[in-house]
C-alpha cells in the first residue's frame, strides 16, 4: 500500500517535470516563419551588473522602457566606438570620450569634422546613472550647463551639433539600415525590423549606464584590502574638514556618497566677470549665472585639463584655485562664499589633499577590456 | 470638370445603394458592444458605443484659406508671408455629461505641408455625450521628458532643440516686412499651451463623429496681444524668450475655433 503510494507521488512528481523540460526545449527552438526562415526570436538577457565593493553602492533606477540587457549593452557598446555616427564618418562618440582618459580626452576643448573647437571641455563618462537619481523635480542631469535631463536624449546633442558629429539623424537612420550588421543587432537587442533613432539613443545610453567605476586604491582601503600612507590619510581628513578643504559639500561625504559629486550645479567663483554663464543660458534664472555641474573626484590623473572649460591643466592648479583663487562674491556659491579669506591651506595640506584626491584614481576602469571593442 | 461630376454622382449612387447595409452593419457592432445611456440632448458629440472622433484641420488668415507664400497684413501692420507652419496637437479630451475629462492620450504633429497631417482619427472613445474639446498645443512635460520616440514625436520631424531636449512645440517660420526672415518656436515645459473648444453648437451622433478646427494664423499676431513684429522677437529659439508668453497667450484663447462649415 505505502509503496503504491509512493510510486503514484513519484509518478506525479516525474510527469509534470517532463512536461515542463519539454516546454523549456521548445523555447529555445527559433521561430521559423512559413518559408521556412530561420527568423530572429527577440529574447535579450537581462544584463546584471556587479556594483563595487566598499561602498554600499545605489542600484540604477530600474527602467521599464530602456531595462539594461547584454545585446543592447554590446550594440551601444559598438555604437559608441563607431564613427558611423557623424557626417564625416570620421568621429565616434570615443574619439572625445577614450576609455585611457576614463572616457574624456586630454585636449581643453575637442576638435570637430573640420578642427572647429567648442568652448567645453569634454566631461568624462562615468557613473553617470548616480545623475539620474537625483530627485524628478531636478532635471539638470548630464552635460557641463545641466542642459540635458536625459541620457536617451543627450546622446543627440553631440551627434545632431554642427561642430561636433554633425549628423542629420535621417542620414545616421538611412546608413544604419543599409548597413551589413546593425540591423541584425539591432532586431536582437530590440526586436525591431526597421532601426530609428529612438533605438540609436537606448542602446548608447545602455552602454553609459554600465560605466561604472568603484575600484580604486580608496575603495580597496574601503574593504579593509589597502593601506593609505601618511600624507594620503592626512589629505582625506583635508578633504573631509570644513575647517581646512571644505571639499565634501560638493562633491560628496566620504563616508557615504561613492560617487564624489552631488551631480548638482553650482557656481564656483572661476571669474569675477563671467564668461559661460552656464545653466542661466537654458533657465534664463539670474540666480542660475556660472553654475555648471559638479563633476567626480575619481579619475582625476587620467581627466586633465580641468573645470568646464579646462583652464587647469594640473591638479596643483585647481588646489591652489580653490585655496585662494576663488571670487567669493556676486553669484558664486554661498559653499564658496562662506571662506571669505581663502582655505589657508598649507603647503603640506595641498600635496596631501592631492595624494588622497589620487587614490581615487581607478586602473581597472581605464583597462577593462569589456568596455572597449579591441 | 465631367468626370469630377460624375464620380460625384457615382459616390452618390453608391450611398443610397449602400446605406442601408452600413446602417445593418452599425446595429450588428451596436449589439456586440456594451450600449450605454448616454442622456443626448441633442448638443454637442455623442456617443451610444465606444467609437471613433476625426479631427480636421483647416488653416486661415481671418476669412481666407492661408496659403503658403502669400502676403497678409497683420493688425500691427506687419506684412508677413508662411513658409512653414507645424505644431503638435496632443492630449485631445472630451468633456462627459458629469463634467469629467476623458483623455485620449494622442499625439499629433500637424504640418500644413502634409495634407495627411491635417486630418486625425481618434479610436476607442468611451460612449458618452461630449460638450467640449480640450487639447494641448505642444507636448506634455511627462512626454517631454520621455527620451527619444518615434513616429510624430521622432526628433527626425526636426520639432526638437536637441540642446536641451524639449520638444518645439509650435513652429511657424516664413518673412516679415520686406523679405526679413521670421522664425518663431515655441518650446519650454512653462510654455505649454491648452485649448477649449465648445462643443454644444453642433450635433452628432454616429459610431465616427467628425469636427473641423479653424485654425487662424491671423490671431497668432492679433487677439488679444498685438505681436508687433517691428519691435518684438523675430527669431525665437529658446524657451526663456520673454515675448513668449504673448504668443502663447494668443494661441491658448483666439486661434483654434470649431468650424462649422465643413
Amino acid at each position: 500500500m505505502i509503496r503504491k503510494i509512493v510510486t503514484v507521488f513519484f509518478i506525479g512528481l516525474i510527469i509534470p517535470i517532463v512536461i515542463s523540460s519539454c516546454r523549456r526545449d521548445e523555447q529555445i527552438q527559433p521561430a521559423t516563419n512559413n518559408t521556412g526562415d530561420t527568423t530572429q526570436v527577440f529574447k535579450p538577457t537581462p544584463y546584471s551588473i556587479e556594483y563595487p565593493k566598499g561602498y554600499l553602492w545605489p542600484r540604477l533606477l530600474a527602467n521599464t522602457t530602456n531595462p539594461l540587457t547584454n545585446e543592447g549593452v554590446e550594440l551601444g557598446k559598438k555604437l559608441f566606438y563607431d564613427a558611423i555616427l557623424s557626417a564625416s564618418n570620421t568621429i565616434s562618440c570615443a574619439t572625445c570620450h577614450k576609455q585611457e582618459y576614463a572616457f574624456t580626452d586630454n585636449r581643453r576643448f575637442s576638435l570637430g569634422p573640420n578642427g572647429e573647437v567648442g568652448t567645453r571641455n569634454s566631461m568624462p563618462l562615468f557613473n553617470l546613472y548616480g545623475s539620474e537619481l537625483l530627485p524628478n523635480s531636478n532635471t539638470h542631469r548630464f552635460m557641463w550647463d545641466g542642459s540635458q535631463p536625459g541620457l536617451e536624449t543627450q546622446v543627440l546633442a553631440p551627434i545632431m551639433n554642427p561642430i561636433e558629429m554633425n549628423q542629420s539623424l535621417a542620414e545616421l537612420e538611412r546608413e544604419l539600415r543599409a548597413h551589413p550588421i546593425y540591423p541584425t543587432l539591432f532586431k536582437k537587442a530590440f526586436g525591431i525590423d526597421s532601426i530609428t533613432i529612438k533605438y540609436v539613443a537606448m542602446a548608447i545610453s545602455q552602454f553609459e549606464r554600465i560605466l561604472i567605476s568603484g575600484q580604486s586604491k580608496f575603495d580597496l582601503y574601503k574593504q579593509g584590502l589597502a593601506q593609505l600612507n601618511e600624507s594620503e590619510t592626512r589629505g582625506m581628513l583635508v578633504f573631509g574638514s570644513e575647517e581646512k578643504g571644505d571639499c565634501f559639500h560638493c562633491h560628496g561625504d566620504i563616508h557615504f556618497n561613492p560617487f564624489f559629486t552631488n551631480y548638482r550645479m553650482h557656481n564656483n567663483g572661476l571669474d569675477s566677470v563671467i564668461k559661460d554663464s552656464g545653466l542661466f543660458i537654458m533657465t534664463g534664472n539670474p540666480a542660475d549665472i556660472g553654475k555648471f555641474k559638479t563633476p567626480s573626484l575619481r579619475n582625476l590623473s587620467f581627466t586633465a585639463p580641468y573645470m568646464h572649460d579646462g583652464r587647469f591643466n594640473t591638479l596643483e592648479q585647481v588646489v591652489e584655485f580653490y585655496n585662494s583663487g576663488v571670487y567669493r562674491k556676486g553669484y558664486t556659491d554661498e559653499f564658496m562664499r562662506k571662506h571669505p579669506e581663502g582655505l589657508k591651506l598649507t603647503e603640506q595640506d595641498k600635496a596631501d589633499l592631492i595624494a588622497f584626491l589620487k587614490t581615487l584614481d581607478d586602473y581597472n576602469f581605464i583597462n577593462n577590456p569589456k568596455l572597449n571593442v579591441r | 470638370m465631367r468626370i469630377t461630376n460624375f464620380s460625384k454622382k457615382l459616390i452618390l449612387i453608391l450611398g443610397i445603394l449602400f446605406f442601408p447595409a452600413l446602417l445593418m452593419l452599425s446595429c450588428n457592432d451596436e449589439g456586440s458592444e456594451v450600449k450605454k445611456e448616454t442622456n443626448y440632448d441633442g448638443q454637442g458629440l455623442n456617443y451610444n458605443t465606444t467609437g471613433n472622433l476625426i479631427i480636421n484641420i483647416i488653416h486661415l488668415f481671418n476669412e481666407n484659406n492661408l496659403t503658403r507664400g502669400n502676403k497678409y497684413v497683420t493688425d500691427a501692420l506687419d506684412t508677413i508671408s508662411v513658409n512653414s507652419l507645424k505644431y503638435y496637437v496632443s492630449n485631445v479630451q472630451l468633456k462627459k455629461s458629469n463634467g469629467e475629462w476623458t483623455n485620449l492620450k494622442t499625439y499629433n504633429l500637424i504640418d500644413i505641408e502634409d495634407p495627411a497631417s491635417l486630418s486625425n482619427t481618434i479610436s476607442g472613445i468611451p460612449a458618452e455625450n461630449y460638450t467640449k474639446l480640450k487639447f494641448n498645443v505642444g507636448i506634455d512635460s511627462a512626454m517631454n521628458r520621455a527620451g527619444v520616440q518615434d513616429g510624430d514625436l521622432s526628433p527626425l520631424n526636426d520639432m526638437f532643440w536637441s540642446w536641451t531636449a524639449d520638444f518645439i512645440f509650435f513652429r511657424i517660420k516664413g518673412n516679415y516686412s520686406t523679405n526679413k526672415a521670421m522664425t518663431l518656436d515655441i518650446g519650454g515645459n512653462q510654455h505649454l499651451m491648452t485649448v477649449e473648444v465648445d462643443l454644444t453648437t453642433i450635433k452628432q451622433s454616429n459610431q465616427t463623429n467628425s469636427i473641423t478646427l479653424a485654425m487662424n494664423v491671423a490671431n497668432i499676431f492679433n487677439k488679444p496681444n498685438k505681436y508687433d513684429l517691428k519691435t518684438m522677437s523675430t527669431d525665437i529659439h529658446t524657451a526663456n524668450n520673454a515675448d513668449l508668453p504673448k504668443l502663447t497667450q494668443n494661441i491658448n484663447t483666439s486661434v483654434f475655433t470649431l468650424s462649422l462649415n465643413k
